[in-house]
């Protein structure tokens, strides 16, 4: 039985399995998102009581357990953000990865190690440009307007650079995933 | 085949960034697109997967027990505590009461709650089955979705490489047919122009055939004995092939010369004819002339002073408008 599906029925030793799996996954995005601890920690024990008292309508038809997990916590940590009137800024969070390229990738529980560093290849082909628009809609919430005004760049240039980037993305990761 | 602006929306909508407006629309579609399903799911993955790139960070140590304390607190709230009212002194038979009222309570309770714990296990079992089946549907449609997607892409690509191939064998065989007419006609040009020049000959010969008969007659045999022919034959200077002829008529001081296979001369040169009469030091200049592309030309030619008799004939080349006296090299000679 899933994780999800013990969790429905109170197992709170499978609810301690469930954070010790994706806990840290889950805080690094809402980190980047918010770039605060405290906020982030915020965050995530919302996710988690959210889980413990909702998981009984995840529907393993619509999607993976991480991709819900993972939509929660994306959800949560964007409305905070609005409510906090800050927007999500790409470049700091660049200027923050390049300085933390030495340090030790630990969220390869979800994955496996192998597959993340595929992931993180694949990641790493992106240009620049079309990785800054992803992330702005996957992890700012941005509307494709919002990033158009943001980075001062037409609107059919946005729409293209997400556009070829995620289907490259999808590309490198199709036999991956 | 997904045109352009699905996939923009397809990932916007992956993103959770297509705009309000364009979201119903595309859901429409998305619920009747097999293929379009297929892509969504898998740029969701790839943006899901995403996030493993970013660097890691632990959660704080203590975030977990803070999590356990705040869902033990929401359950517990659930659960309202067994009260500790004061006992009035005028009823100490209440507690006993109480306490029979609670045993027999309890001795319901227990056999209803062993009741429910086995419904509990047996429904446990049966959505364990249910899960397991409902993750297997899962995984088949899944697969059917991806063959299902396979095989309109494959089908539209042959379709596509068909129609470029029809499009190119028409355009051949149009090619074809336009060559074959143009060489028909050609071909029918040709042979138009081969009978006239057949006819023309055929004339050409019967006129021949008359005027040799008329040579050939006895009675006209000294009618040529004022004739000089002769044949001019190349020097080493000369194109190999060239070759010619001349024929003088002494008494009418004048003649015919046919030539073939010169070289076409600069405009600053001309050939000049030279007639050797034994009464002369030197030859007498008969005219000058310049050939057509094949190297040919037949003229009458006439000396410019009177001659007795000729013994030789030669072609030189020379400056335009000819010279007094030969100066350029000689090509044909005769003997």
């Amino acid at each position: 039985m899933q994780l999800l599906q013990r969790i429905a029925q109170r197992d709170r030793a499978a609810f301690s399995q469930l954070y010790d799996r994706y806990s840290g996954i889950l805080y690094g995005t809402a980190l980047r998102i918010l770039n605060s601890p405290e906020e982030t920690s915020d965050v995530l024990q919302e996710v988690f009581v959210q889980i413990w008292e909702k998981a009984h309508v995840y529907d393993s038809r619509l999607g993976k357990p991480f991709s819900w997990l993972l939509t929660l916590t994306r959800h949560k940590a964007i409305d905070r953000l609005r409510t906090l009137k800050r927007r999500y800024n790409f470049i700091d969070e660049v200027t923050q990865e390049m300085a933390a390229q030495e340090s030790n990738f630990g969220n390869d529980e979800v994955f496996g190690h192998e597959k993340a560093s595929l992931i993180r290849s694949a990641v790493e082909t992106l240009p620049l440009e079309q990785r800054q628009a992803i992330e702005m809609a996957f992890l700012g919430g941005m509307t494709q307007n919002e990033i158009s005004e943001a980075l001062r760049q037409p609107l059919g240039t946005i729409k293209a650079r997400i556009r070829r980037g995620m289907l490259k993305l999808r590309d490198c990761l199709k036999e991956v995933l | 085949m997904i045109e352009d602006r699905r996939e923009v929306q397809a990932s916007l909508y992956a993103l959770g960034a297509l705009p309000a407006a364009e979201v119903r629309e595309f859901e429409s579609a998305l619920r009747t697109d097999l293929e379009l399903q297929l892509l969504v799911r898998e740029l969701r993955d790839a943006a899901d997967a995403m996030t493993v790139a970013y660097p890691h960070v632990a959660p704080p140590p203590q975030l977990k027990e803070k999590i356990f304390a705040a869902v033990d607190q929401r359950s517990g709230s659930a659960i309202i505590p067994f009260g500790h009212g004061r006992t009035g002194a005028g009823l100490t038979w209440l507690p006993w009461a109480l306490a029979a009222c609670f045993a027999v309570l309890c001795v319901a309770l227990l056999g209803l709650g062993h009741s429910l714990r086995r419904q509990g296990v047996e429904l446990s079992q049966l959505l364990e089955q249910e899960s397991e089946k409902a993750a297997a549907l899962e995984r088949e449609r899944n697969e059917l979705l991806r063959q299902a997607g396979q095989s309109v892409s494959n089908s539209q690509q042959q379709a596509t490489d068909l129609q470029k191939q029809v499009v190119k064998k028409t355009e051949e065989a149009q090619r074809l047919k336009t060559d074959f007419e143009k060489a028909a006609q050609e071909s029918q040009r040709q042979i138009g122009g081969l009978q006239r020049q057949l006819a023309q000959n055929s004339v050409e010969a019967e006129r021949l055939k008359q005027e040799l008969a008329v040579l050939l007659d006895s009675n006209n045999k000294d009618r040529f004995a004022q004739f000089k022919i002769s044949v001019l034959n190349p020097t080493p200077d000369s194109p190999p092939r060239a070759l010619g002829a001349s024929i003088w008529d002494n008494e009418l001081q004048r003649g015919v010369l046919v030539v073939e296979s010169l070289a076409p001369l600069p405009a600053d040169k001309d050939y000049q004819l030279w007639l050797f009469d034994p009464r002369f030091a030197s030859p007498v200049s008969a005219g000058v002339f310049n050939v057509d592309e094949r190297g040919a030309i037949r003229l009458t030619y006439k000396p410019g002073v009177p001659v007795s008799s000729v013994d030789r004939f030669a072609i030189s080349v020379e400056r335009k408008g000819g010279v007094p006296a030969p100066q350029g090299k000689v090509l044909l000679v005769s003997n």
